[in-house]
C-alpha cells in the first residue's frame, strides 16, 4: 500500500521523530511504501504535496496535538492514533489497515 | 523663657531605637531641658532619654512638639530645629522593608511526594545546612530573681551604679574589638541603652523610693518600658524588646555574679538555633563554626540578629510560627534558606535531596574559590585588576580574603555615622593603619568624607536643603569643616607609612577645588615633618568622577592628580538627569545607556592620554555582562563588592581583549540601553560551551533508584556545567511534561525533555543506572538508559532541534541502542550521540 501519515507531540522535539521513525521502520518491514509529514518545533518538514496525498491509500496521524492543514487529507481514509501507540507498536497499526 | 518647636513626625517605621538615638544625640549637647510631647496621644517624653522618646509610641503623621528651657535653649532650638529639617527625615533610609512573611521559594518535588511535615518561613540568609537542633530554655522571660538577697538601699543603689557602669564598659570593649561593621552598629545600639539616661534613673528612683532590691527594680522597670513597646503596632518597635532584655539580662548578671549558667543553655558541638528570637548579644558570643544555622519564629528582617547572620554567612529562616514548640531539643534537622523551609527528620530520600544541594552549594563555591586569588587577566593576557569597595576595616579583611587585588574604594562616611561627635585622628589612624598593613603591597584607595543632605549627621549641623544632590555635600563643605577634614587627612598621611594608601577626594567639580585639598595636604606634611612624624611622601591623590563637569577638563585635573575613579552611579543620575529612587523616572537610570557608554570612553581615553591610572568603583564594575566592555575600554581597574570577586575573575578569564574589543565597538553603536544588553547577552551566551552534549554531563553509574532522582541528579549536572540557572523551575518543567504522558519510549530508555526560559544552552544530558527503575514507559519495562533534553524557550535553534529529531530517530535503531546500552565510558557514549545527532534519516 502506498501510505502518508504525519507525526506530531505536544513538545515537537523527541517523540514526533520517534513516531515518524517507527512508522517508516514498521511500514518497510510490512511491505508498504510510506511518506512521513512531521510537525515539530522546527516547523513543517517533508511536507506532503498533492500528488502525495492522491497517490495514497490511507493517512495516518499519530498525534497528540491538532493535524495542521488538515484540510489537505478530506478525500482520504484516515486512522488517528496516539504518538506513544505509533512508537510502541507501529506494526499493530499498519495490520489494521 | 522655654521655646517650643511643633513638628509632624516623619518617618514611616516611627520614633523606633535609631531615630531616638540621633535625636538623643542632638539633645544631650545642651544643657536645657528638652521635653517632647505627642499631641496625639499625649504622651511625654525627656529627650534625652531614648528609651523614653521610643516608648512614646509616635508613629508617621503624629503631630509633636519639643520643649526647651533653660540657658542655652537658643542654641538648643537652633540645632535641633536644623536636625529635625535636613538629618532627621533620612535617618531611616537604610532600614530594610520587612518582608510579608509570605513563602516565596518552590517546595521541592521530592518533599511534595513524600508527604513529610515541615516548615515553611521566610530565608532571610541563603544557604543551607543539616545539623541537630538546639532550643534554648531560658528564650523571652527575664532571671528569676525573687532569691536574691537584698542590702540597705544605699547598698542597692551602690550596686546599680557600679553593674551599670561594668555594662557600659564591657559594651564598650566589644565595639572596640568588633571588627565587623554591622556587629558595630549594633553593640551601639545596646550601648545607647545601657547609658539611657531614664533608664537608669527610674530604676534608682525605685531603690530609693519604693525600698526595692537592685534586680526587682531592674526587672520591674524593664518590663515597664516593654510592655509598652509590646503594644506598639510596629513590629520594629516589638523586636526592640530583645534588645532591651538583653541590656537588662547583662545587668542582672553584673549585680548578682554569674548566673548559674543554665546548661541548657549553652550550645556544645555544631546545632542549628531554634527559638523564638537569637538577641544580638547571644549571637555575638556563639561561636560561629558551630553555629550551622537559625530559625526564628519572630523576627522581622530589620532583627539586628538577621543583619548579623548575613554579614556572617549563616543561614537563616524567620517568620516560622512556634517552631521552637514544634521541633524538639536535639532533633535531627535541615535548614532550607534558599527555599525558606525548615524539614525535621527528614527520611533518606529527602536526605539525599539535600545532600546533594549542600555538595552543589559547595560544589559551586569550591568552583570559583580557585579563581579568587588569581590576578584579574583575560584569556590572552590582558590584565585588568579587580578591586574590593569597602565600608570598614573588617569588610578590607573579608574582601582580600575574597581575592581583591585592592581597595577600589574604601568609604570613611561610615566612621563618622551614627555616633555623637567626629572620630578622633588616633581613632582613624588606627583603622586605616591596621588596613594599610593587611593589604601589604596592595593599594588602598581612602576616599574623603562624602556626606550631604541625605546621610545625617548631627554634629555637622548641615542645613536642611531642597535639593541635597545638588547641593552643600562632599567636598564643597569641606570649607566650613575644615577641622574635621584636616584631622581625616593627618590620619590617611600618618598612616601611610604603613603600607600603600592613596587619597579620593569626592564630587570634584573643579581645578581650584584639588589645587586647595592639596594645598592643605601640604600644609599638613609640614606639620607632620616638623614633629619627625613619618609619612609616605610620595602619597598618591586622586578624584572621583562623577560629576560629569569633570569629563572635559581632565587634561587640566592631570597636572594635579595622579589618578580618576569612575563613581558611576552618581555620574549616571547627573548625566542623564534621573533621581533612581523616583518611581516615575527611575526606569530611565541605566548606566548602560549608549549616550553614557560613549561619554565614559571620553573620559577613560583622555585619562590614559594624560598618561594617568583610571579605575571604576560604581555598580557597575560588578556587572557581570558589562565586563567586557570593561576591557575594551582598557580601564585600569574595577572595583567591586568582594563576595563577587571570583565570578568576575572567572568570566574575565573566558574573555579574549579582541572580542571585547571588537564588542565595545559595537555597542557604542546601539541605539538604547536595551539594544546594549540584548548585544552583551549575546557576547555573553557565545562564550559558553555551546555544543549540546559534553562529559562533564554524562554519567554511566548512577545510584538513583527512582523517577524522581534520576531527574534530579540530570539536573543537577546541567546546573553545576553552567548550562541552566533555577533547577528547580527546569525540574517543574520536565514533570509538567511527564505528567502529560511517560517518556519512557520503551527499551529500557526514557527521554524527559522540557522548554524553559531557564535554559542558558540546549543540552543533552546522559544518565545510565546501575540498577533500572520504574518509569511507567509504554512496554512498561524499567528504565536503564536516560535521556534529558533541555532547550531554551525562544530562539532555541533550528540547528539543534534538527540534530536532537536526529538522535530521537536514532533512538528507534537496535543497534544504536545496543551500543548505548553496552558503552561503559563517556567518550564512547560521546561519540555514539555525536555520530546520531548528525546523522541524516535514512529513506
Amino acid at each position: 500500500m502506498k501510505l502518508v501519515a504525519v507525526t506530531a507531540c505536544p513538545t515537537g522535539i523527541a517523540h514526533t521523530y520517534m513516531a515518524a521513525a517507527q512508522l517508516e521502520k514498521a511500514a518497510k518491514k510490512l511491505g508498504h511504501s510510506i511518506k512521513v509529514e512531521t510537525q515539530g518545533s522546527m516547523g513543517i518538514e517533508n511536507e506532503l504535496t498533492e500528488s502525495d496525498i492522491r497517490d495514497a491509500q490511507y493517512a495516518i496521524f499519530a498525534v497528540g496535538i491538532p493535524v495542521r492543514n488538515k484540510e489537505r487529507f478530506s478525500g482520504l481514509k484516515t486512522l488517528e492514533v496516539s504518538v506513544q501507540e505509533a512508537i510502541k507498536n507501529p506494526e499493530a497499526i499498519l495490520a489494521k489497515l | 523663657m522655654s521655646l517650643e518647636i511643633n513638628f509632624t513626625f516623619p518617618l514611616e517605621n516611627g520614633l523606633h531605637a535609631r531615630p531616638a538615638s540621633f535625636f538623643r544625640a542632638v539633645t544631650n549637647q545642651f544643657k536645657s531641658s528638652i521635653t517632647l510631647r505627642n499631641r496625639r496621644s499625649n504622651a511625654l517624653a525627656n529627650a534625652k532619654s531614648a528609651l523614653a522618646l521610643v516608648a512614646t509610641l509616635t508613629k508617621k503623621d503624629d503631630p509633636c512638639s519639643l520643649l526647651i528651657e533653660g540657658n542655652d535653649e537658643r542654641a538648643a532650638f537652633k540645632a535641633v530645629q536644623s536636625f529635625l529639617e535636613s538629618d532627621f527625615p533620612h535617618c531611616d533610609d537604610e532600614l530594610v522593608k520587612e518582608p510579608e512573611g509570605q513563602h516565596f521559594g518552590i517546595v521541592p518535588r521530592i518533599l511534595k511526594i513524600i508527604g513529610i511535615p515541615l516548615f515553611e518561613g521566610t530565608p532571610v540568609s541563603k544557604g543551607i545546612a543539616r545539623s541537630t537542633a538546639f532550643i534554648p530554655r531560658s528564650q523571652s522571660g527575664l532571671p528569676d530573681i525573687a532569691q536574691e538577697s537584698k542590702g540597705t538601699t544605699a547598698e542597692e543603689v551602690l550596686k546599680v551604679e557600679q553593674a551599670f557602669e561594668r555594662v557600659t564598659t564591657q559594651i564598650r570593649n566589644q565595639l572596640l574589638l568588633s571588627q565587623n561593621k554591622t556587629q558595630q552598629e549594633i553593640i551601639d545600639a545596646h550601648l545607647s541603652i545601657a547609658e539611657d539616661v531614664e533608664y537608669k534613673d527610674r530604676i534608682l528612683d525605685m531603690v530609693r523610693s519604693d525600698g526595692s532590691s537592685a534586680g526587682t527594680a531592674v526587672v520591674t522597670v524593664t518590663n515597664q518600658f516593654t510592655e509598652i513597646l509590646q503594644q506598639s503596632e510596629s513590629a520594629y518597635l516589638r523586636e526592640r524588646i530583645v534588645d532591651i532584655r538583653d541590656i537588662a539580662r547583662q545587668v542582672i548578671m553584673e549585680l548578682y555574679g554569674r548566673e548559674p549558667t543554665n546548661e541548657n543553655d549553652t550550645m556544645k558541638g555544631d546545632a542549628i538555633w531554634v527559638g523564638e528570637n537569637l538577641s544580638p548579644s547571644q549571637f555575638i558570643a556563639l561561636n560561629k563554626n558551630h553555629l550551622k544555622g537559625i530559625a526564628l519564629s519572630q523576627g522581622g528582617a530589620t532583627s539586628h540578629t538577621v543583619i548579623l547572620a548575613r554579614a556572617f554567612g549563616i543561614p537563616c529562616v524567620i517568620g516560622l510560627k512556634e517552631i521552637q514548640a514544634k521541633v524538639h531539643p536535639g532533633q535531627d534537622l535541615v535548614i532550607d534558606a534558599e527555599r525558606g523551609l525548615i524539614v525535621p527528620d527528614p527520611p533518606p530520600p529527602v536526605l539525599d535531596f539535600y545532600l546533594g544541594e549542600i555538595k552543589r552549594l559547595e560544589t559551586y563555591r569550591n568552583r570559583l574559590t580557585k579563581f579568587k586569588d588569581l590576578p584579574g587577566v583575560t584569556a590572552d593576557g590582558k590584565r585588568l585588576e579587580i578591586g574590593a569597595n569597602v565600608g570598614s576595616l573588617e569588610e578590607a579583611g573579608a574582601a582580600f580574603n575574597n581575592g581583591a587585588e585592592g581597595i577600589g574604594l574604601f568609604r570613611t562616611e561610615l566612621l563618622f555615622m551614627n555616633r555623637t561627635s567626629p572620630p578622633s585622628e588616633e581613632e582613624q589612624f588606627k583603622i586605616y593603619a591596621e588596613t594599610a598593613r593587611i593589604a601589604g603591597k596592595r593599594g588602598v584607595i581612602i576616599r574623603t568624607l562624602d556626606i550631604g543632605g541625605d546621610k545625617p549627621i548631627p554634629y555637622l549641623n548641615l542645613p536642611g536643603e531642597a535639593n541635597p544632590f545638588l547641593g552643600y555635600r562632599a567636598i564643597r563643605m569641606y570649607g566650613a569643616h575644615r577641622e574635621i577634614v584636616n584631622t581625616q587627612l593627618r590620619a590617611i598621611l600618618r598612616a601611610s607609612a604603613h603600607g600603600n594608601l592613596k587619597i579620593m577626594f569626592p564630587m570634584v567639580s573643579s581645578l581650584e577645588e584639588v589645587r586647595l585639598m592639596r594645598q592643605w595636604i601640604r600644609e599638613i606634611m609640614t606639620g607632620l615633618d616638623e614633629n619627625k612624624i613619618p609619612y609616605s611622601r610620595k602619597i598618591q591623590i586622586g578624584v572621583m568622577v562623577e560629576i560629569p563637569s569633570v569629563a572635559f577638563i581632565i587634561d587640566q585635573l592631570s597636572q594635579e592628580v595622579d589618578f580618576f575613579s569612575i563613581g558611576s552611579n552618581d555620574l549616571t543620575q547627573y548625566f542623564l538627569a534621573v533621581d533612581r529612587d523616583n518611581d516615575r523616572v527611575g526606569h530611565l537610570y541605566s548606566s548602560l545607556h549608549p549616550s553614557f557608554l560613549r561619554f565614559m570612553k571620553k573620559v577613560i581615553d583622555d585619562a590614559h592620554a594624560a598618561k594617568k591610572w583610571i579605575g571604576l568603583c560604581g555598580e557597575l564594575g560588578g556587572n557581570r555582562l558589562a565586563l567586557p566592555l570593561f576591557v575594551g575600554y582598557g580601564i585600569d581597574e574595577v572595583s567591586l563588592a568582594s563576595p563577587d570577586i571570583a565570578v568576575v575573575k572567572s568570566t574575565l578569564r573566558e574573555c579574549s581583549s579582541v572580542e571585547c574589543a571588537r564588542l565595545l565597538k559595537s555597542v557604542l553603536k546601539a541605539e538604547s540601553p536595551y539594544d546594549v544588553e540584548t548585544r552583551l547577552k549575546e557576547f555573553h551566551s557565545r562564550g559558553t560551551d555551546q555544543s549540546l552534549i559534553a562529559k562533564e554531563i554524562v554519567r554511566l553509574d548512577s545510584d538513583s533508584g527512582s523517577k524522581d532522582e534520576a531527574v534530579r541528579e540530570l539536573v543537577n549536572l546541567l546546573h553545576l556545567s553552567g548550562r541552566i540557572d533555577e533547577p528547580d523551575r527546569i525540574e517543574e518543567a520536565i514533570w509538567q511534561r511527564e505528567d502529560v504522558y511517560s517518556t519512557g519510549v520503551g527499551f529500557q530508555v526514557a527521554i524527559p525533555h522540557c522548554k524553559s526560559p531557564h535554559v542558558i544552552t540546549n543540552s543533552i544530558a546522559i544518565l545510565k543506572l546501575k540498577s533500572p527503575i520504574e518509569w511507567k514507559s509504554l512496554d512498561e519495562r524499567p528504565v536503564k538508559l536516560v535521556i534529558l533534553i533541555v532547550i531554551k524557550e525562544n530562539r532555541a535553534g533550528d540547528e539543534h532541534l534538527r540534530m536532537i529529531a536526529s538522535l530521537s530517530r536514532s533512538l528507534m535503531d537496535d543497534q544504536f541502542r545496543d551500543r548505548m546500552m553496552s558503552a561503559n565510558e563517556e567518550t564512547t557514549v560521546l561519540t555514539l550521540v555525536n555520530r546520531a545527532l548528525k546523522s541524516k534519516s535514512k529513506k
